[in-house]
Order: structure tokens, then sequence, then C-alpha cells
């Protein structure tokens, strides 16, 4: 070792330089329906997607979108505002620092924080948002999402945001429905081509039965004849699954979807709320069987199987327990808690009740109860948290047993 | 080599002087002029320890180059054996401690002012203005109906909000300091408030914000992977406002939508 | 200087320190901040709006005058075992006093009638409407009813617009959730024993039959095909089903089954002007093999994949 120092030198500097360099560039991931197909089916859906949404780093301000992309203005100060399509870059940027880590780069929810949280960050590349102020399966308005950034939603990770202030805000909301927007697309191209039957083990199935006809028929001339008539309509298959995005989210802004009360709020009184419990039991609403008959979220409907959407031949889930849209087991609330994801006010207890949470079991019961007995409802349910020993009398409960007084807190 | 090491060391003692003469003036440590009383005694408090260490490390480091400058090896030259000075081992051992006794005891009046109860504000903590709970990662404020007084627990007309703490200014407010998962920390840097959140307890934590403005709210205590972005804020505002911010809470809390027109 | 002696190894540290530190500095000049390019502020690319081809408004006639008729029957070749019921009496896991208290629910995935060995369920339609047809509101109101805890049709033609009522015999409640892809979801509640019922709206066309289900009661299913057309039937209990009003001429229908999906995707058939012409569709086992291959197929997104 006749130069140590030198040689120490280098490793010292190997060692410090070894984490230089440019890191990977960010991408959209590709949904799980996506993946499913066959490679030449999902290189179609990735062209079109790069085409009219770009990439994280290459965003394309597509027009058709009811999205405000700004308008560039010779006049602004930071360079970038005075091209068009600036205020996407500028929400793309707030999200990519803000709400990546949770909610991944596609807005897949599954950022490199996301499987530590429970419940999972939303994925919002099906449209379906849970908390907002439209019917049922309606997109929610922009003030919605707004809502959502300032209040953050108590019970779970998503924290507020409401000391970005109003602009900022109004520019990661607008990146969120572009990325709904294009997850929606890449969503309807993806059953569209598994419906035709593009997916690998359909792809599969139908070789080996056409082989059984004839023998020299290859996998790759199956998909070939596939992908040819898929291909010819293309184009035209990619605008309409745009329009018909478009035109949920348009429809969001309808204010025929927007759930406002008939009727004034009936006073909290014991009469309202008793009569609200009264409505809770029933037999014609059932709430106590999903949310329990004390309202902690247990009632007995927690232990059914759930089938599995699209399952053929039909089966259940492993686990007992109610299903979201995702996938995930979702358990009722617990209302004895206090704590209510969109919203205490009474207006958004009104919502839940009368419109249900999209995405998730909860119906609406909008249709078959009269706003004053949703009132007595939602004045029921904000007493719960602060009544002791809400266990109803057994005869309250259909063909149940009375329940040991607890306390409801 | 030695007079090297010599100049070394007195540099880093004229480095500090200056340093020290910038920093406040320049703003480089402190959040500008703190913003409540208490603040203000704890940035005097701040002064003095530095003055007195300041002095002390000037005065250590303009020795230490001299004594390694006049006293250096010389090649050939042998060192003189020295027992030590008893007297100065005692002489340097007791002056510290009595400046350290003398801090002690100085900053006891503003440590007390800051911490025990019974010096708190009575009128404020018998009506404190909101409980606080922190958790991952924000900061959630409940506060009674106008008129009322909190509670413990959680009552049916509690106003909820979230990050955005509204106080009025120009007098001594509490609040109760809560967890509902890890440790968090309430620190109001502009106000030199700083009191950790610990899950279990209820803490009452005083302030008083001099002047009705905005000032940041952190979290000083590492609670997991968001605690950096764990910011709020504290609003104070003149009584009037502050009454007004309440009711419009209120009101906006018992929305019930229901409009004349049937549009929001 | 030896490996032992005392000041190589301090000489060797002090060089340590500083090449890191050196690198340290290096590594920083050599990583300047990225320029607004590549940190992927590129310009936003406008696309174009593009062309949304809408469907060409005819001028003909709502229906086909002396329209054609296609009847047919769907059966079932080989023999068949009745698939073990969803529900045995008296064995609801949800409301027993109600569900299946009188009578087993039967499973309902391939029903193959014992006598005839008809199938029912069977969806027949025209994957577009044929050229020269503009569809009209269509006024007759069809009715989804649930009685012993199962859907009453258990598949349904639906043409986009018109009204359908979902109505309850039975006397627990019901939800009613649908699983469209381009009309709103639907998820709402029916009363026990609602003979008004409440109206359930699809404004567009699906491609394939949807999913209906009820969370209440799991095990209940059932089936809407929306067209913007009425040339669609389901085959009944008999296996038979009727399609008509069709223009003259060569269609191609899609047979599509719950159990199996498209059983054919291109069955032609010609059509005379104010003639019936009879079809007969022969399915074996082998076509209802499930579509099991590794993993049964869902369209649930799994998030820990």
């Amino acid at each position: 070792m006749r130069f140590p120092s030198l040689s120490l030198a280098v490793c010292g500097l190997s060692l410090a330089l070894a984490g230089c360099g440019q890191p990977p560039e960010p991408k959209f991931a590709l949904n799980a329906k996506t993946a499913a197909l066959t490679p030449p089916a999902q290189q179609l859906i990735t062209e079109a997607l790069v085409e009219n949404f770009g990439t994280p780093n290459n965003l394309v301000a597509w027009q058709e979108l009811p999205i405000d992309y700004g308008k560039g203005n010779p006049a602004a100060d930071a360079e970038h505002r005075q091209h068009d399509g600036w205020r996407l870059k500028d929400g793309r940027d707030l999200y990519m620092v803000h709400c990546l880590h949770c909610h991944g780069v596609a807005g897949d929810g599954n950022g490199s924080t996301a499987r530590f949280l429970n419940p999972r960050p939303r994925d919002y590349r099906q449209g379906k948002f849970k908390f907002k102020s439209t019917a049922g399966g309606t997109r929610p308005t922009h003030d919605d999402l707004m809502r959502i950034l300032e209040e953050g939603i108590p019970g779970t990770y998503m924290p507020s945001f409401v000391l970005l202030g109003k602009e900022q805000l109004g520019l990661i909301v607008d990146y969120v429905r572009w990325l709904s927007m294009r997850g929606e697309v890449e969503e309807a191209l993806a059953i569209e081509l598994a419906q035709v039957g593009l997916k690998s083990s359909d792809l599969e199935r139908t070789w080996r039965e056409k082989k059984a006809e004839d023998k020299a028929i290859t996998l790759d001339a199956v998909r070939d004849e596939l992908l040819a008539e898929v291909k010819s309509a293309w184009t035209e298959t990619v605008a309409e699954k745009a329009k018909d995005v478009v035109d949920f989210w348009n429809e969001a802004n309808n204010p025929e979807n927007l759930v406002v009360p008939q009727e004034k709020r009936t006073a909290s009184d014991a009469e309202s709320i008793a009569r609200g419990r009264a409505l809770y039991l029933s037999k014609e609403n059932k709430c106590s069987d999903c949310h329990g008959p004390a309202g902690r979220g247990d009632g007995p409907q927690t232990e059914q199987f759930a089938a599995i959407d699209g399952a053929s031949p039909a089966r259940n889930y492993d686990e007992p327990g109610l299903r979201d849209a995702w996938g995930n087991v979702i358990m009722p609330r617990n209302l004895t808690r206090g704590v209510y994801r969109f919203g205490r006010r009474p207006l958004d207890l009104y919502r839940r009740v009368h419109q249900g949470i999209n995405g998730t079991p909860m119906p609406g019961f909008g249709k078959t109860l009269k706003d004053e007995q949703i009132w007595d409802i939602v004045n029921y349910v904000l007493s719960i948290p602060y009544q002791e020993g809400t266990a109803p009398a057994a005869e309250d409960v259909a063909g149940g047993e009375a329940l040991p007084e607890t306390a409801s807190r | 080599m030695n007079r090297l090491w010599c100049v070394f060391f007195s540099v880093a003692a004229i480095l500090a002087v200056v340093f020290f003469y910038i920093g406040p003036a320049m703003g480089w440590w402190f959040p500008g002029v703190a913003a409540s009383p208490l603040g203000q005694q704890i940035d005097d408090l701040f002064y003095l320890i530095l003055a007195i260490t300041g002095v002390t490390f000037i005065g250590v480091h303009l020795v230490l180059g001299y004594i390694l400058w006049r006293f250096g090896a010389v090649p050939g030259k042998k060192s003189m054996y020295q027992h030590g000075s008893h007297t100065l081992e005692v002489v340097w051992s007791i002056v510290p401690a009595g400046i350290l006794l003398f801090i002690a005891l100085y900053q006891m009046d503003v440590w007390a002012a800051y911490r025990m109860k019974s010096r708190f504000d009575q009128d404020a903590l018998a009506n404190p203005l909101a409980e606080v709970t922190a958790r991952q990662f924000e900061w959630r404020i409940r506060y009674p109906a106008p008129g009322k007084v909190l509670q413990e627990t959680p009552q049916p007309d509690d106003l909820y909000t979230v990050n955005d703490l509204h106080a009025p200014a120009g007098k001594p407010v509490v609040i109760k300091l809560r967890s509902e998962d890890v440790l968090h920390s309430f620190f109001l840097p502009h106000l030199r408030v700083k009191q950790d959140a610990v899950p279990g307890l209820v803490i009452p934590v005083w302030f008083h914000a001099n002047e009705p403005r905005e000032y940041d709210l952190v979290c000083a205590e590492l609670c997991g992977w968001g605690h950096y972005k764990m910011r709020g804020q504290l609003t104070a505002q003149s009584q009037g406002d502050f009454d007004a911010y309440l009711k419009k809470l209120q009101q906006s809390q018992n929305e019930d939508g229901y409009r004349e027109a049937a549009a929001e | 200087m030896s490996l032992n002696s005392k000041s190589f190894w301090r000489t060797a540290a002090w060089m340590g320190c500083y090449s890191l530190f050196l690198a340290g500095a290096v590594s920083f000049v050599l990583t300047p901040p990225k320029s607004a390019e590549a940190q992927g502020l590129h310009p936003v690319q406008t696309a174009a709006a593009t062309q949304v081809v809408a469907p060409a408004l005819a001028e003909a006639a709502v229906a086909f005058a002396d329209g054609g008729k296609v009847t047919g029957s769907v059966t079932f070749s080989d023999d068949f075992k009745a698939l073990a019921p969803l529900v045995a009496k008296g064995q609801a896991t949800k409301d027993p006093a109600v569900c299946g208290a009188n009578e087993e629910i039967a499973n309902e995935e391939l029903v193959v009638n014992p006598e005839n060995k008809g199938i029912a369920n069977v969806f027949v339609f025209l994957p577009k409407a044929p050229s020269g047809f503009k569809a009209g509101k269509p006024d007759k109101e069809l009715v989804f009813d649930q009685k012993n805890c199962r859907f009453l049709p258990h598949g349904l033609c639906i043409q986009a617009g018109q009204s359908v009522k979902v109505l309850s015999d039975d006397s627990v409640p019901h939800n009613t959730h649908t699983f469209p892809l381009r009309n709103a979801g639907f998820n709402q509640t029916v009363s026990p024993n609602d003979r008004k019922g409440i109206d359930l709206k699809y404004t567009k066309a699906e491609k394939l039959p949807i999913e209906v289900k009820c969370d209440f009661h799991t095990w209940m299913k059932a089936y809407h095909l929306i067209l913007d057309h009425p040339f669609m039937a389901v085959s009944d209990a008999n296996g038979k089903f009727e399609i008509d009003g069709l223009p003259a001429g060569k269609h191609e229908f899609t047979v599509w089954h719950e159990k199996k999906g498209y059983l054919d995707k291109k069955l032609v058939v010609e059509v005379k002007a104010g003639e019936s012409k009879a079809v007969d569709l022969k399915y074996g086992a082998k076509q209802f093999a499930t579509f099991e291959g590794p993993r049964p197929k869902t369209t649930v997104v799994s998030l820990t994949k």
C-alpha cells in the first residue's frame, strides 16, 4: 500500500458521488385492469393516454375536458404563467409536493406512504368520490373537493390544507379532477378491451378453444384479429369514452343534482330524537343492521360475507364484512364517536342519509323517507355521542335481545 | 505548525464574536422581536446567557491562543513540569458554579410565570379559549359555544375547526392541549411558546399575542412522516372580530342547507 | 511509513475527512440546481379538441313499419344438474324470517328448465341500433320487483330513457345498488312492501348487461341490459325470446349470458320484412365452462397488488 491516503480519498469520493445522478422519471402507473390486458392492447391504451394526457413531466391539456387550464398572460411575472396551461402545471407541482406521497403519481392511492395508512388514500381513477353534495352516482362539484382540502377528513389521514389558501387549493382541485378524468378514460378503455376479449387470460382461453378446431392457429393470430377489429374504430372509441367522462363531470354542476333539503331542519328536541331513534331501529330502514343498535358500527351486516363484484362463478370474499368499491373492508361508521368524515353540519348528515355514500354500501334513503323523517334521524345521530347508554330496549330491536347498558363514549 | 493551530483557534474566537454580533441584528436566529410579553422576557434571558457565555468563550479562546503562541514546543527545549495550581482549580470551579447558580435563580420567575398554574391569568384559566388536539398531522380545535365555558368532554354545541386557531389579541388566553395519537408539540415560535402534547394528558398552555396578526403554529416533536408539514396558524384578532368569527363558525356548523329558493 | 505507525493512521484519518469533504463539495458542484426544463416544468401542450362523432340522427320513422321478427329458443344440449341453491329453505344468514322462509332461493347463475332444457336469462341483442333507426321515447314502464329476497326478473332489458319502477314485495327493506359504466350509479333503499316503487333511470346505453345487487342480502343479483334501441330480449323460463320490429336484412346479434359472457359475438340472422324468423340456439356444458384461469375474474381493483 504505497499511497494509502490516495486510495482512501478515492473511496471517499466514490461513496459520496454514488448518490448523485438524475432521479428516475415519474410515470403514471397503469390501472390493474389495463395491466391484465395483453401487451399490444396495453400499448394501444398507453398511446391514447399519452397523446391526450401526456406524462407527469409533459402534461397535455386536452381541451375536451371541462377544466380551466389557465390562459397565458404575457404580462405575468412568472415565466411559465405566460403560457397556456399554467394552471395545470402549477396544480401538478402542488400535487407533487403535498399529495403525491399518499395518493400516488396517477392518483391511484398507492403512494409511498399509502401502505401504512388505514383507511387507504383515495384512488381517484374510477371517478368515485365518497363525500360530496351531489346525488348518488354523480361526480363531486369543485366546491366539494375544495371543502375536503380545507377541512381534511377527520378520522382519516387526510389533513387539512386550509393554510395553502384558496387559490392554490383551486389549482390542486383542478389537477385532481384532471387525474380522475384520466383514470376514468383509462378504466373505460381497459374495460372495453377486456370485454372484446383482450385480457391475457381470456385470450389464452379463446386460443385454446379455437385450437380444438384449427390446430395451426397461433395465439398471436387470435389476438391480432381482435386487435384489428378494435383498431379500426379506436379513435371513435377513445372519443366516446372521453365524452362519457366529460358528461359525468358536467352533470355534477347540474343544479338538479345538488342535494338540498326541501324542509327546514326540525328542532333537535327530545321528541325529534326519539322519533329519529325509532326510525333508526325500525324494520323498514334497518340502520342498526350495519351501524349497530347502539350506533357502534357493529351491526349484524358486518358479519355477512360480501359478494365479489363481477366474479364468475359468483363468489364471496373470504373475510366477512362490508366492502367498498375498491375492494377494501369498510366498517360502518361508529356514530358514538362524534367523528363525521365529511362535515358535522346537519346539512352534511342530511346528505349522507338522503343519498348514501358513493362507492360504499351505504344506501340513500331519499326515496323512501320524507325530509322530516331524515331530519329526525339526523338529530338522533348527532345526539348519540352525548347520550349515556343508548342501547335500545328489547322490543325496539326487531327480533333482537336487549343489549347490556353501556356508556356510549 | 503550532502557531498555525493557535491562529486557527483565535480565528474561531474572532468569527464567533462577529456572528454573535451580527446574528440577532440580521434576524438569523430569532423570528423577529417576540410578539408576546413573556416572549420578550424569554428573549431577554437568552441575551443575558448569550452575553455571559459569549464573554467566557471569547476570553477562554484568547487565553488559549496566547498560551499556544507563547508556550509552544521548541525543538531541543525541554518543557517545564508543573504540579498544577490548587487555587486555580478552586477558582475556576467556584466562579462558573456561581454564574450558573445566578442564571438558575434569575430565570426562575420567568419559568414560573410560564409553567405554574397558580401564576396563570386565572380568568383565562377558568375560561379556556379552546381545546387543541394534536393529531397526525394537523391541529384539531374545539371551541365552546359563544357564552359557554369549555367542558372537558365535547358538548353538542361545541364548535370545531382545524389548523386555524383564532384567539383574541392583547390578553392572555389558555388552551387545553391534548394529543390524539402520539407526542406532538405545540410551538408558537413568534410567541416563544412551546409545550409537548402528551397522549393521555390535558395540558393547559397560556399565551398572550401582542398584535392582531397571523402567527405560525408548528409541531416541534417528531410525530411521524408528516411531522415536517404539521403546520397551523394562530390568528390573533381584536375581541370584536374574534366574537364575530365564533358566531360565524357557529352558524356554518348548524347549517341545514334549507333555502327558500333551494339553491346553495 | 509503515501500517503500524501512529502517524500513518493519523494522517490517514485526516485525509479521509478531507476527501469526504472534498467529495461532498465536488458532488454539489457537479449537480447544480436543475434548470426549469430538467425539473419537469415542460410547457403544457394543449391538445386540439378531438372531434366527437355525434351519432347520425336518421330521419326515418321511429319504428320500422312492417318490421321482421326474430323468435328463438336457447337450449342446453347436455345433461344438466341444477346448481346448489344460494339459500336453502330457512337457512338465510340475513332476515331468515322472510328470505328463503317458505322456499329456497335458487342459484340463478345458470337456469335450465328440466322439461325442455331451455336456458333462461340469456340476453340476445343488437350491439348497435340498425342504420336508419331513430329512438323514440319508450312509453312502457318496466317493473323491477323483489320477492323472497330475489330480484324479479333476473334479467331485464331496458331502453335508455325508459322508466323503471323498483318495487318490493318483501316485508324487509332492500337496497338496489347498480354498477353501470356509462350511467350514474344508483344506490337507494326500497321500503318493505313498497308497491308504488321508486324510479330508476338510465340515460345512456351500456355495452353489456350490468350487475344489480342488494347490499343487505348479499346473494341477490340481477342484470340490466340498457341499450338505446329496443332490439333486445332476454330468454324466459322456457328459453324462449322474441325481438320484433326489425328492419329487413342481415343483423348481427350478440348472445350473452352471465355465467359465460359472450356465448356468441356475431349471430347472423337474416330478417325479411313482415316475416318471423326462428332461431334455435344450442349450447352445451363446454360453452358454459367458467372463466377461471389461475384466478377468478373480478372487476375490483385491488390496491394490494
